[in-house]
């Protein structure tokens, strides 16, 4: 089922490096006939990976050979010396070794290009719109978008819904997930002499009967949820996860995607800040060396450590915008709009590359900054309905007002 | 039903109320102990005063500038001086311990207010680890010295400082690709907010105006920028360097001014302030963030109005905004309807409870006057709470509204933390003294679930409860002490105190 008709941008195209090569298409050309039929229906578990900050998705993955790229940032630009090619005039930065392995097996797709269809360059809008995915409705403002797709679903599970995150930074979302997961150790009842989990929890029930609020319903939610976590045996890996604070949450991620509670969706916060205005450091090392590092790094453990489950899981990267294409004077870029995603799994149409590119020559860009041709929740639709077996009504509810196409990314 | 004024202002203004601070503000009358409290430096603190007197890293946390920080260190005989982080958490600390034990309560929330609204996480290493260093100056001289001063002095000493040149890149600003961080933030979080209707360009062309600002220290060396020539001066800690500065006409929104050499890019730079603190838009951001820190999560659309043509007729008079929200009615109408954040949370819980800091219980390592780490129990609390003093670590501040922080992450860090605070291990885990329980009761109790638990409500809550929480605790606490005599009286009060805390009540402010 692999679509052997996505067209990818080629190399010599680049080195024309005129205007003149316009828009290329490097989507597949058509929406899949079998849009529709019954996809898998199986516990398919959708991570959801928020890098804050802003992603320079021109660091990460970049076309080789761009004249207009090397122009923009004399400084910053990886070398097509070192970059790690993709076989389609495309490199990835050598920090992102560790994921090459899922690009060559298919798992991994990237999708340029991408972002929101607003272009403020303000993190706080940015990142409160593409937590709600809400543009224009005020209806919807007060509730994530995790939250109404996790509405969607038949709630099999208290644990359907889970974010692991500082507890600093659990996304905005208003409607919040039934658990939240600093650290998966810490996530326990109280130990009070002479009060039993039981006897709390039901504590807990009662005084929430008689006194209603958000705070009493969350209070007995948080129990219900922390018994199951309880009860369940989380497995402990032979894997060797780096130490970083990215990788501990995957690896509470993987816990409990592989200890199953029905887990189906997971906000997973990326523990570094992308917003990078000065000091890239250089490609072996320095800041924006390092968070590519705890991208991979971490991403590739927790693909070791849930071994089968893999199959059925879908991550997705998103950030609030892209860099500016042009370096600024302090080693570092300015917020931008267009960034791209990586989307990996079992199910992914991967190794190749999708979105429509228009190109980095000034005249391409809008007031410098790469343009948005894919909507991220095109991307993210597709993994809801095509992964997760969203119907289109289904998705409808979760991106109001959209109009979603197929892109191919999931197989 | 008559609402309790003194009690839902102390609930409000301090980090929680007491038996003695409610009977203390019924006697002098609300209206005039919070005259008092505007006035805070008038008011003695003697409690606060020895505590902080009492270890020498609270000394380190009220420092000021980056040359005071690098002459302790260098004062310092050991071998590695501290890093400049043991500072910066020892600022942390000053402020968790007047919290809990100042008697200016009012200028003390203020201070968190401003924290949040100019938020700087001052606990990372920019700049070479300065930051760490600069954030103390930061709270003396500019959060601290302006939290109830006008708006504009305050924005004013915000721009020149050198943490938030650092903070939000300045410091790397050049004079042909003007850095954008500052000229944003400012605009979109600091004053009019996105409502005001600015543009990218207003952002760039403010931008160009604080191309030079530095701070007083330049690169590794620490070199003291007074001495380089090409600096020109413009306060005891800030620069401007005349390579970077942008000369020429600069204009924001409709605010315009012309400089052409440093002495009138000050003068420019105090006027575009002056004009953002006074724009109709800042008034009404800041009556927005006010009303939503000490009325409710949804202030009405009136009571913003009423506080920002008080702020704009004041001239930004921060003390007069607050006069007048606590005579408007929509602030007595809204009893209990503001949650807790962790940090009032766990504070106004050893305040009731008269649990005090325990500096001995401090994790330090080196001599006392040459610590270098010191690390507190009720710090790593609030890092658990995910609310330690500035360390949100974006510009906006930590979230004022209850829908971030009642999620089951927090649930579960504040099970925890109230766990430890009622419990045996209150010393030696958050490093607080423990419940002296014997003193909380009256001395003519009786030993009886019952009597525990109305005694603790009567301290913890300074009022009744519903008569359903009230069951429901003693149920719960005779469950688990079916027969409470003298010898477990002290782990039944852990129980009942830990239950009355667990109550949803507990949260509302």
């Amino acid at each position: 089922m692999k679509q052997q008709d996505t067209q990818i941008i080629s190399r010599r195209n680049f080195l024309a490096g005129s205007a003149a090569v316009g828009a290329m298409l490097v989507m597949p050309s058509g929406v899949r006939a079998a849009f529709g039929a019954s996809p898998a229906t199986g516990d398919v578990v959708v991570v959801n990976i928020c890098m804050r900050g802003g992603f320079d998705s021109l660091a990460a993955v970049f076309p080789l050979g761009n004249p207009d790229l090397t122009a923009a940032r004399p400084n910053l630009n990886v070398p097509d010396s070192v970059a790690l090619p993709l076989g389609n005039g495309w490199g990835l930065h050598p920090a992102l070794a560790p994921l090459t392995r899922s690009w060559s097996a298919g798992e991994l797709a990237l999708v340029v290009a991408t972002g929101a269809p607003t272009h403020t360059r303000s993190h706080f809008d940015e990142t409160s719109f593409m937590s709600r995915a809400s543009y224009g409705s005020t209806a919807l403002s007060r509730s994530g978008w995790i939250a109404r797709a996790n509405e969607e679903l038949m709630q099999a599970s208290a644990l359907q819904s889970v974010s692991v995150s500082s507890s600093t930074l659990t996304s905005r979302n208003g409607t919040r997930p039934a658990l939240a997961v600093g650290k998966l150790s810490n996530t326990r009842f109280p130990t009070v002499p002479g009060l039993t989990n039981a006897g709390f929890e039901n504590f807990l029930r009662r005084v929430g009967s008689s006194t209603a609020t958000p705070w009493s319903s969350r209070a007995t939610a948080t129990a219900d949820a922390v018994r199951q976590v309880d009860s369940a045996r989380l497995r402990e890996t032979t894997v060797q996860y780096p130490t970083t604070e990215f990788a501990a949450r995957l690896k509470d991620a993987a816990a409990l995607i592989k200890s199953g509670l029905g887990v189906r969706f997971i906000d997973l916060d990326f523990a570094g800040d992308f917003d990078l205005h000065v000091d890239y450091g250089t490609v072996n090392s320095g800041s924006m060396h390092t968070l590519l590092s705890d991208l991979a790094t971490g991403l590739a453990a927790f693909r070791d450590d849930v071994g089968d489950r893999w199959a059925d899981i879908v991550i997705s990267t998103v950030t609030e915008f892209g860099r500016r294409v042009g370096e600024n004077a302090s080693y570092g870029t300015d917020h931008g709009w267009a960034s791209a995603m990586f989307v990996l799994g079992g199910r992914v149409n991967g190794g190749r590359l999708f979105g429509e590119f228009l190109g980095l020559h000034p005249t391409q860009l809008d007031n410098g900054d790469v343009r948005v041709t894919t909507d991220y929740r095109q991307v993210l639709g597709e993994v809801l309905t095509r992964a997760a077996g969203f119907s289109t009504e289904s998705l409808g509810r979760v991106f109001p007002r959209f109009g979603f196409q197929s892109m191919g990314v999931i197989r | 039903m008559a609402v309790d004024l003194a009690l839902h202002l102390l609930r409000r203004f301090t980090y929680g109320s007491t038996i003695e601070l409610l009977a203390e503000v019924r006697a002098t009358g609300a209206g005039a102990w919070f005259e008092q409290q505007l006035d805070h430096l008038a008011l003695p603190d003697v409690e606060c005063d020895a505590i902080l007197a009492s270890h020498p890293s609270f000394g380190w946390g009220q420092l000021r500038d980056i040359r005071e920080v690098t002459s302790v260190r260098q004062a310092l005989a050991a071998p590695t001086p501290p890093p400049l982080s043991v500072f910066q958490a020892a600022k942390r600390n000053v402020n968790y311990v007047r919290r809990m034990t100042s008697t200016r309560q009012v200028f003390e929330t203020m201070v968190e207010f401003w924290s949040d609204h100019f938020n700087i996480n001052d606990a990372v290493s920019k700049g070479g680890g300065l930051l760490n260093a600069y954030g103390l100056d930061w709270e003396v001289s500019v959060v601290r010295a302006g939290a109830l001063s006008s708006f504009g002095s305050l924005l004013r000493s915000v721009v020149y400082h050198p943490a938030m040149i650092v903070w939000l890149d300045g410091e790397y600003s050049q004079k042909s690709k003007p850095n954008e961080n500052f000229a944003r933030e400012l605009l979109e979080l600091y004053t009019v907010t996105p409502s005001g209707g600015y543009t990218q360009t207003d952002i760039e062309q403010a931008a160009k105006l604080f191309s030079g600002l530095r701070g007083p220290v330049q690169g590794q060396a620490l070199t003291d920028r007074s001495t380089i020539s090409t600096m020109y001066r413009v306060n005891d800690q800030t620069f401007i360097d005349t390579r970077q500065q942008n000369y020429g006409t600069f204009r924001v929104m409709q605010w315009s001014a012309t400089a052409t050499q440093p002495a009138e890019i000050v003068k420019a730079i105090d006027s575009l302030v002056a004009y953002l603190a006074a724009h109709p838009s800042t008034a009404r951001s800041v009556a927005t963030k006010l009303a939503r820190r000490f009325v409710a999560d949804q202030p009405s659309e009136a009571l913003v109005s009423h506080l920002a043509s008080e702020f704009t007729a004041s001239s930004g008079d921060i003390r007069q905004v607050l006069r007048r929200l606590t005579a408007h009615q929509e602030f007595y109408a809204s009893v209990g309807r503001k949650t807790k954040r962790p940090t009032e949370d766990v504070i106004s819980l050893t305040r009731a409870l008269k649990m005090t800091p325990d500096p001995t219980r401090f994790n330090v390592a080196g001599r006392a006057d040459n610590l270098a780490s010191v690390n507190w129990g009720f710090d790593s609390l609030h890092f658990r709470l995910g609310h330690q003093h500035t360390r949100w670590p974006l510009p906006d501040g930590y979230p004022d509204t209850d829908d971030y922080w009642n999620d089951s992450a927090s649930h579960v860090a504040r099970w925890y933390a109230h766990q430890v605070l009622v419990g045996t291990s209150a010393n030696s885990l958050a490093g607080v003294s423990g419940a002296k329980w014997s003193e909380l009761l009256p001395a003519s109790a009786t030993i009886s679930a019952a009597a525990i638990v109305d005694a603790l409500t009567a301290r913890l809550y300074q009022d009744t409860i519903p008569p359903a929480s009230r069951q429901a605790v003693i149920e719960a606490v005779s469950q688990g002490r079916p027969t409470v005599t003298s010898a477990n009286r002290d782990t039944t009060c852990n129980l009942a105190a830990f239950l009355l805390v667990s109550l949803p009540e507990w949260v509302q402010r």
